[in-house]
């Protein structure tokens, strides 16, 4: 009982260990209290918003932005704050779905190649082609194979997200295989599941956080290009890569439309980047001088 | 820290105020009224300039541009720079009906007969022409005229231009569908006897078009397949060095048939498919001559007193199609539904502005054959006619569809955008599929796609070449083919038929049978148009975009 409490006690502290050093760092705080505004802006802000993010208003189209329309609109007429919004969900879910697909497979892949060691070769050979093809044209050639949709699009971003995470995996476990404190497991008899789920996953976890985060922001870039050029998610769906290419042929004269969906990008992404640095240095300070 | 947040919250709320600032300064300007106001101008300036603005021509007494009679025209400048919008794909002129290829290959490449400036065939490689009778015609080709590699064309050249569209299977073998092979021959040097299989009366019209640009028979043999990478034909313009997707490097022909001609004697086409960048090519005077300014900028290049905008109203209409082979188009009902439901008035006006007009007919204006009044089968827009078809249809409650296009042309995807929310108001749901232009072709020449939009040229200068692309065997994309034994024999009567009255007549009743039907609804007749600096002289655009005479262009 004391042990058990005295564990926990443990787990906890260092917990709270890696939440105050992350707390130091005003640029991660930052990008962090960002991504919770963007979060619940998009998940929240469409159901404030007096406008259809789909409805075509003719009298009021190619507006600056004025009091009724904070954004402006774009040619249709549609209010850009309003598909800023209901952008985000898209780009969020894209990005949380694909990262986290890319993550779970390809953190699986590293740590059965780093744990059994007859499908290593097997394995990292096969993550060495995914990573010797260019993404983005490994991402166009998946999409053109299977068609364009939104679907599609996550598939093939989940596929090119995840060798990374098994290259980082098995790197992890090959590491923590060896220490004292595997051997000891196995010497109390632990079988291979305990050893893999209780021992080496937590252990191996902080860089495939950060990874997460910094991967999250190449999905999001990658997804906004791939709509752009018409392989992701087709119109009227708000995606921020989407309404960049259609307000493209308006930039001289209506630059509202394409530049406040590439400002949207932009703060996600930096916001994302200065998270994941922060937690880097967070979860590993040996890393920080 | 708890200073460092109080410090970005001041930060945010100040960046937040100015952003608002900024906004609220730029409202006044583009509001509704004072939009309004600036296209009345814009239209009152260019109504003003429109003379001097299209003014690229010679003085009247100089004649016409296009003309094969020698000029005593000098260019003050020997080199010229011509933007135009897409690649050609290859130098083979027989391989794609593409308006963008021809731009590049007619430099190159030339036809036997060609349309002046009125709209007249003229003689050019063949220097006449005469009927024997209603099957035969006799070429007589033009003495004198060289191919690039020194060789004189002669007829037999021709012939073999014309079997190669046959015998390797291309798109331009529509252009001589009716040619009897068997009977066609050359007896002599310079003459030519051509022979249909039925009395087709635009068959000489046919070979103007660019797809029957005529190659070198022995260059062709002796290349062993490698012709088009250093082609040979009888062009102004000879191959210098062409980069796929950048530039086609052209020199002038020393031994061109024409004296003097071309004009400017270093030729560079560049092609960039950003509309953007095409105008900022034009406005900086990157380029003398820039096709294809489009909706978004139009208005802009006509407000701009140093560039000229050369525009006429072409022979290319656009039609939204419904792929009957699919569900549920097969049935007429829903095709009304469609047509009752989309209001393509609006859809015009926000993907194409002030750019070409609304469709008033199947055919553009001032195509011979156009049907004078097809108001009556436009149907305004009534949505509760529309729901009342579609149930009595057996889809009360809409139905789940798509439309495909290309995703270089943002003014298909604007209008595939209206048209979807306007046919959600009768709950058909129109998923929007834009796709690469080649991926577009290729899944429409399948069979693919439940809706499209795309445009016909009739570069005949006639409706013919325009209506018998219904025909399943001359529609090079089976969407646009139609199963109909009364329009066939209809189509196919008239293209049989010499005199025009009673040929015209035919026509009208093709275009009222395909509009009755519901086979295909017309909603915009493109606007041809390029941008010129200045001094730019000699340069007319011609209905189908396809003929376009660099050779004749200088510089004063």
């Amino acid at each position: 009982m004391a042990e058990k409490t005295g564990g926990k006690r443990k787990k906890t502290s260092q917990a709270a260990e890696i939440w105050k050093r992350l707390k130091k760092n005003r640029m991660a705080m930052a990008g962090l209290y960002t991504m919770i505004i963007i979060l619940l802006l998009s998940l929240f802000g469409p159901l404030l918003s007096p406008y259809d993010y789909a409805a075509q208003n003719f009298t009021d189209r190619l507006l600056f932005p004025c009091a009724s329309h904070i954004f402006g609109t774009d040619n249709f007429g549609r209010d850009i704050l309003t598909r800023i919004l209901v952008g985000g969900r898209y780009t969020l879910f894209i990005t949380f779905v694909c990262i986290t697909a890319a993550a779970i497979i390809g953190s699986a892949l590293g740590l059965l190649a780093a744990f059994y060691p007859k499908m290593d070769n097997g394995i990292m050979r096969l993550v060495d082609i995914l990573m010797g093809i260019p993404t983005m044209l490994m991402c166009v050639s998946i999409v053109a194979a299977l068609g364009s949709s939104m679907k599609n699009m996550m598939i093939a971003l989940a596929v090119t997200q995840s060798p990374e995470f098994a290259r980082i995996m098995r790197a992890q476990v090959l590491t923590i295989k060896d220490r004292e404190f595997m051997e000891a497991a196995r010497s109390i008899g632990c079988g291979n599941t305990r050893i893999i789920f209780c021992h080496i996953i937590p252990n191996a976890l902080a860089p495939i956080i950060v990874q997460y985060t910094l991967g999250a922001v190449s999905v999001i870039l990658m997804s906004a290009s791939l709509s752009f050029v018409g392989m992701g998610v087709q119109p009227p769906t708000p995606e921020w890569g989407l309404m960049i290419s259609a307000g493209r042929d308006y930039l001289r004269d209506y630059w509202h439309i394409a530049i406040i969906p590439g400002l949207a990008i932009v703060v996600t992404a930096f916001a994302l980047n200065m998270l994941g640095d922060g937690l880097r240095d967070a979860l590993d300070p040996r890393l920080k001088q | 820290m708890k200073k460092t947040m109080k410090r970005m919250a001041i930060l945010a709320a100040g960046s937040l105020a100015m952003l608002l600032a900024v906004a609220c300064s730029k409202t006044e300007a583009p509001s509704p009224a004072a939009g309004e106001t600036k296209a009345v101008q814009d239209l009152e300036e260019s109504s003003e300039t429109s003379a001097a603005q299209t003014n690229t021509g010679y003085d009247s007494k100089s004649g016409m541009i296009v003309s094969a009679e020698p000029t005593d025209i000098k260019s003050s400048k020997d080199s010229m720079t011509v933007v135009i919008s897409a690649d050609p794909g290859s130098l083979d002129p027989h391989d794609s009906v593409t308006q963008n290829k021809h731009q590049s290959t007619r430099q190159i490449y030339e036809t036997l007969v060609v349309y002046d400036d009125e709209g007249k065939l003229i003689p050019w490689l063949a220097e006449s022409w005469e009927y024997e009778d209603d099957c035969t015609i006799l070429f007589k080709i033009r003495e004198g005229v060289k191919f690039h590699n020194g060789d004189e064309l002669k007829a037999s050249d021709v012939l073999f231009t014309l079997k190669r569209l046959v015998d390797d299977n291309t798109v331009a073998a529509m252009q001589v569908n009716k040619v009897d092979f068997s009977k066609t021959e050359v007896t002599g040097d310079y003459t030519l006897k051509l022979v249909t299989v039925e009395p087709y009366a635009i068959q000489v019209a046919m070979l103007e078009n660019p797809l029957c640009g005529i190659i070198s028979e022995r260059a062709y043999q002796e290349s062993g397949g490698d012709f088009f990478k250093a082609p040979v034909g009888t062009g102004p313009y000879m191959v210098e060095k062409y980069s796929a997707g950048d530039s086609l490097v052209l020199k002038g022909f020393e031994n061109y048939w024409i004296p003097g001609q071309p004009y400017v004697k270093n030729l560079t086409l560049r092609y960039i498919s950003d509309s953007s960048s095409r105008v900022i090519e034009a406005e900086s005077g990157g380029a003398d001559i820039v096709y294809e300014i489009t909706a978004t900028n139009v208005d802009r290049v006509r407000a701009n007193e140093g560039i000229n905008l050369v525009s006429a109203m072409g022979a290319n209409t656009s039609y939204l199609y419904m792929n009957q082979a699919k569900e549920p188009f097969g049935d007429e009902r829903i095709r009304e539904a469609v047509w009752l439901a989309v209001d393509i008035d609006q859809a015009v006006e926000v993907a194409y502005g002030t750019f070409g007009e609304r469709a008033t007919g199947m055919i553009s204006p001032g195509i011979d054959g156009r049907h004078p009044d097809m108001s009556q089968f436009f149907p305004a827009r009534d949505l509760e006619k529309a729901k009342a078809l579609l149930a009595e249809a057996g889809y009360p409650d809409g139905f789940e569809t798509s439309i495909s296009c290309n995703s270089n042309d943002q003014q298909r995807k604007d209008f595939c955008e209206v048209v979807q929310a306007q046919l959600s108001e009768v709950g058909i749901q129109v998923n929007i599929d834009v796709m690469d232009s080649t991926q577009w072709a290729s899944s429409l020449a399948a069979g693919e796609g439940f809706m499209t939009i795309y445009g016909l040229t009739a570069s005949t200068g006639e409706a013919g070449r325009t209506l018998f692309r219904w025909l399943p065997d001359t529609s090079e994309w089976p969407i646009s083919s139609w199963e109909s034994e009364e329009y066939y024999e209809l189509i196919n009567k008239a293209l049989t038929t010499t005199d025009t009255d009673t040929r015209n007549q035919l026509y009208y009743q093709c275009q009222e049978m395909l509009m009755e039907n519901h086979v295909v609804l017309p909603v915009w007749h493109k606007e041809l148009n390029a941008a010129c600096q200045p001094d730019v002289r000699g340069f007319k655009i011609t209905p189908s975009y396809e003929q376009h005479y660099l050779q004749f262009v200088y510089f004063e």
